[in-house]
């Protein structure tokens, strides 16, 4: 038992692990549509050119 | 009517990462504003509001180019991306076939890039040369290779939970190192404690519990006195000691070595004080050391560093909630480490490394022998920590380019990264870089570094990128930036450069990712979902935390154990424990302690300069004195002075501090002046930068990494008269962008 590994810490340590998992359903794109990732792929013009060889 | 379209962003104006919203209308960046999370919105800084002044600034480089003139006089002629590629290409090729690949050397800041993926390693270990530098061998990566000799990763703070923090001369501010200002400030709002460790009364300083005002360059002094009175009073956790470390009695003798009055005498602070702040560090409830760019340049660095690990350790603090964390690889996202192939790099190739022999902590000499304990605890061989775990020695990089001792250097690529004024003896660089048969720069600006290049490519920026962020391999969290605007038709991102020299010189199928974006769907495979998938879901993904890791597979050290004395120190032939050691003898003609490196706000390293909203902010370099020191040397506010190291001399203005430490002078890093280009050589890269002060002689570097001392090294003061073509140093003198400021301000 060290000196970190009490009760309190034990809640605390579930604590964060709780919040992480909760924020990430929370942390939602609202910026982007299906659409935006189509126009991009077009737009790697140097990969393009070395596709054409 | 207008097109408005607004992504989620990482900013990489500087390295920390904010994250943030880029607006583009009509196809061209037009505000970067706060993000909408509540958690993330106070992350951003006037730099990063500036951003669409520097994406669409009108110096931006868009057209690849070709050397016409002598090398460094600055005349181009345009040329098509695919040229450039091909005759690049052809040349690195006939260099590295006459002088073997360990001729060719890259010198880059990923960040800058942030689009790099590791590919610049993964061509070099192909082709066979392990000669790669980076800004991170004196900045974060450095640390990152010294934590694992301790308990084999490199740990993060939780400020989340956190009773305690210790700045070790880093200050976090409002417009520097936001989101850690940030988290300093929310975790002070609960009511944690923080000791600032800092000669000069910083922002942090100002309002810190505990202020010790060490003498520059003291550090690991200061720790083996904090751990005197730890040991002495008992307040280590005896337990994690007993369980989990290894050489502690011979630590507690070193450290007997250093009685509270001599770490006094060497500091500089009081007794009283020191073992109040060892009380409070030792005593809190959950205590952090984050990581501190101070400690990572001094001759004392590698034992400095270490004390902060081993501090960490013997209190308790590692791997706790509360204390400092270690993530290991992402679960969801391919690293760095394995897209880097060091394992193909042949151990021959490994050995010729520049730095493996004098000074191999962060090289591959190292990276090998904690390669096998890194495997079993974290589940790969090699860690790309901060980029910073096998790195050549940017010292030996130089000189061995100037001088082609042990071998010759003869074509040096540098991308997003300005390395003429990037690391110590500016002067040696330079030379270095004359004697380089191929020079190539990727950049979105032209740099004095860039002037000396043959090509010059231009880069993207982060407005024109998808990416996904992994906070540099060291994080535990991914965070979204999306492309929101077209880059330039002829600009190209490190990935592509990277891939097309690649298919050009035979390593076509090891490069087989045909985008960007095909390169994030790789990555992100491992979590079983595409890069579209993961923008569409998320801007941000945290790795719920884990704690007491160690429990289950130990530590990823040859012992398994944090290693207080290192067995990786001993068998390279070093002190396995941590020490002091003395600065050469201040000649009485250098009276004053001079430390470089400062990061000023409007700036990030030597960028920025010509951005003329940041540029009002600090129109020309300011050099702190304090009042006793001005007075004496007959300076005041807005003289020009000659600053002199027995390195070599800068020119710059006084500014009058009274927050600065009496015998200290405090020089910024970086500078140099875009808007003299044509008019002074390289644009003035020799008038006012920090690296033309710094020594990379062997008494001025760190025994162990072989960092130059950048933090206290003697310097003396002579009045000058302004450089005659310096003329804009006052705000006045620069554009206001009302755009921008308005914007600020709202």
């Amino acid at each position: 038992m060290t000196r970190r590994s009490s009760i309190r810490h034990k809640y605390l340590e579930l604590r964060a692990y709780v919040f992480a998992r909760i924020a990430n359903r929370m942390f939602v794109n609202k910026q982007t549509g299906k659409a935006d990732g189509a126009e991009r792929s077009n737009n790697d013009q140097h990969a393009n050119a070395r596709r054409k060889g | 009517m207008a097109s408005t379209k607004t992504k989620y962003s990482v900013c990489t104006v500087c390295d920390i990462g904010c994250q943030l919203r880029s607006e583009a209308v009509d196809g061209k960046v037009a505000r970067v504003i706060a993000h909408d999370n509540p958690a993330l919105a106070r992350n951003i800084c006037y730099k990063g509001t500036a951003v669409p002044l520097i994406h669409n600034h009108e110096d931006r480089l868009t057209k690849p180019l070709k050397r016409v003139g002598e090398r460094g006089e600055d005349r181009w002629e345009e040329i098509s991306y695919e040229q450039a590629m091909d005759e690049i290409a052809e040349k690195l090729g006939s260099i590295t076939a006459k002088y073997g690949p360990e001729s060719f050397a890259v010198s880059t800041s990923g960040w800058n890039t942030q689009t790099t993926h590791s590919l610049d390693r993964r061509f070099m270990n192909l082709l066979g040369s392990p000669n790669w530098i980076s800004g991170v061998a004196l900045c974060a990566g450095n640390t990152a290779a010294v934590n694992r000799l301790t308990y084999g990763w490199f740990p993060q703070p939780d400020f989340g939970s956190t009773n305690c923090i210790v700045l070790f001369g880093h200050n976090p501010r409002k417009h520097s190192w936001t989101p850690i200002y940030n988290a300093i400030r929310a975790a002070r709002a609960r009511g944690a404690k923080v000791i600032v460790l800092d000669p000069r009364v910083s922002d942090q300083a100002e309002q810190a519990d505990i202020h010790l005002r060490l003498k520059a360059g003291t550090d690991a002094a200061m720790c083996l006195g904090w751990l005197k009175v730890i040991f002495d009073e008992g307040l280590y956790d005896e337990a994690f000691v007993k369980d989990w470390c290894v050489g502690f009695d011979e630590l507690k003798q070193r450290v007997d070595e250093y009685p509270l009055a001599r770490v006094a005498e060497i500091t500089g602070v009081a007794e009283d004080d020191i073992a109040a702040a060892a009380r409070m560090y030792a005593n809190a409830d959950g205590a952090v050391i984050p990581w501190t760019p101070i400690t990572d340049q001094q001759l004392s660095s590698t034992s400095a560093i270490r004390l902060h690990s081993i501090l960490r350790a013997v209190t308790g603090n590692l791997d706790v909630v509360g204390g400092e964390t270690l993530g290991g690889f992402s679960e969801t996202y391919i690293p760095e480490s394995e897209l880097g192939l060091h394992e193909r790099l042949p151990d021959a190739q490994k050995e010729k490394q520049l730095g493996y022999d004098d000074h191999p902590v962060f090289t591959y000499r190292v990276a090998e022998m904690l390669k096998e304990p890194t495997e079993k605890t974290w589940g790969f061989p090699y860690a790309d920590l901060v980029m910073g775990c096998q790195m050549a020695n940017p010292t030996n990089v130089f000189r061995a380019m100037a001088t082609e001792d042990p071998y010759p250097i003869k074509a040096f690529f540098c991308l997003g990264n300005n390395a003429l004024l990037s690391y110590a003896n500016q002067h040696q660089i330079h030379r270095a870089m004359l004697n380089q048969e191929l020079i190539v720069s990727h950049e979105i600006f032209m740099t004095p570094t860039a002037m000396l290049a043959d090509y010059v490519l231009p880069g993207d920026v982060f407005t024109e990128r998808d990416h996904v962020a992994d906070g540099w391999s060291w994080g535990t969290r991914l965070s979204l930036s999306q492309k929101v605007v077209d880059a330039p038709e002829e600009a190209s991102s490190t990935f592509q450069f990277w891939t097309d020299l690649a298919h050009r010189m035979g390593f076509g199928d090891e490069f087989p990712w045909t985008s960007l974006e095909d390169m994030l769907d790789y990555r992100l495979s491992r979590g079983g979902r595409t890069f579209a998938q993961f923008e569409s879901a998320t801007f941000m993904e945290l790795a719920p935390p884990k704690f007491r890791k160690y429990l289950k597979k130990g530590f990823a050290t040859p012992s398994g154990k944090v290693e207080l004395a290192s067995s990786v120190l001993a068998d390279l032939g070093f002190d396995p424990l941590p020490y002091y050691r003395e600065l050469p003898v201040q000649p009485d003609d250098f009276p004053y302690l001079v430390f470089t490196g400062v990061r000023e706000d409007p700036f990030f390293q030597t960028g920025q300069r010509n951005i003329e909203s940041l540029r009002r902010r600090m129109p020309a370099p300011n050099l702190f004195l304090h009042p006793v020191d001005a007075q004496k040397e007959g300076f005041v506010d807005g003289d020009w002075a000659k600053l002199s190291t027995p390195q070599g001399a800068v020119l710059a203005q006084i500014a009058v501090h009274d927050t600065m430490k009496e015998g200290h002078i405090r020089v910024p890093h970086g500078w140099w002046y875009p808007e003299l280009r044509g008019e002074v050589d390289l644009a003035g890269a020799f008038i006012s930068s920090d690296a033309v002060l710094c020594s990379d002689e062997d008494e001025w570097l760190d025994h162990e990494q072989g960092v130059p001392h950048f933090k206290g090294f003697p310097g003396k003061l002579e009045k000058a008269q302004q450089p005659a073509q310096v003329s804009r140093t006052r705000p006045g003198d620069w554009r206001p962008d009302t755009a921008v400021e308005e914007h600020a301000a709202s």
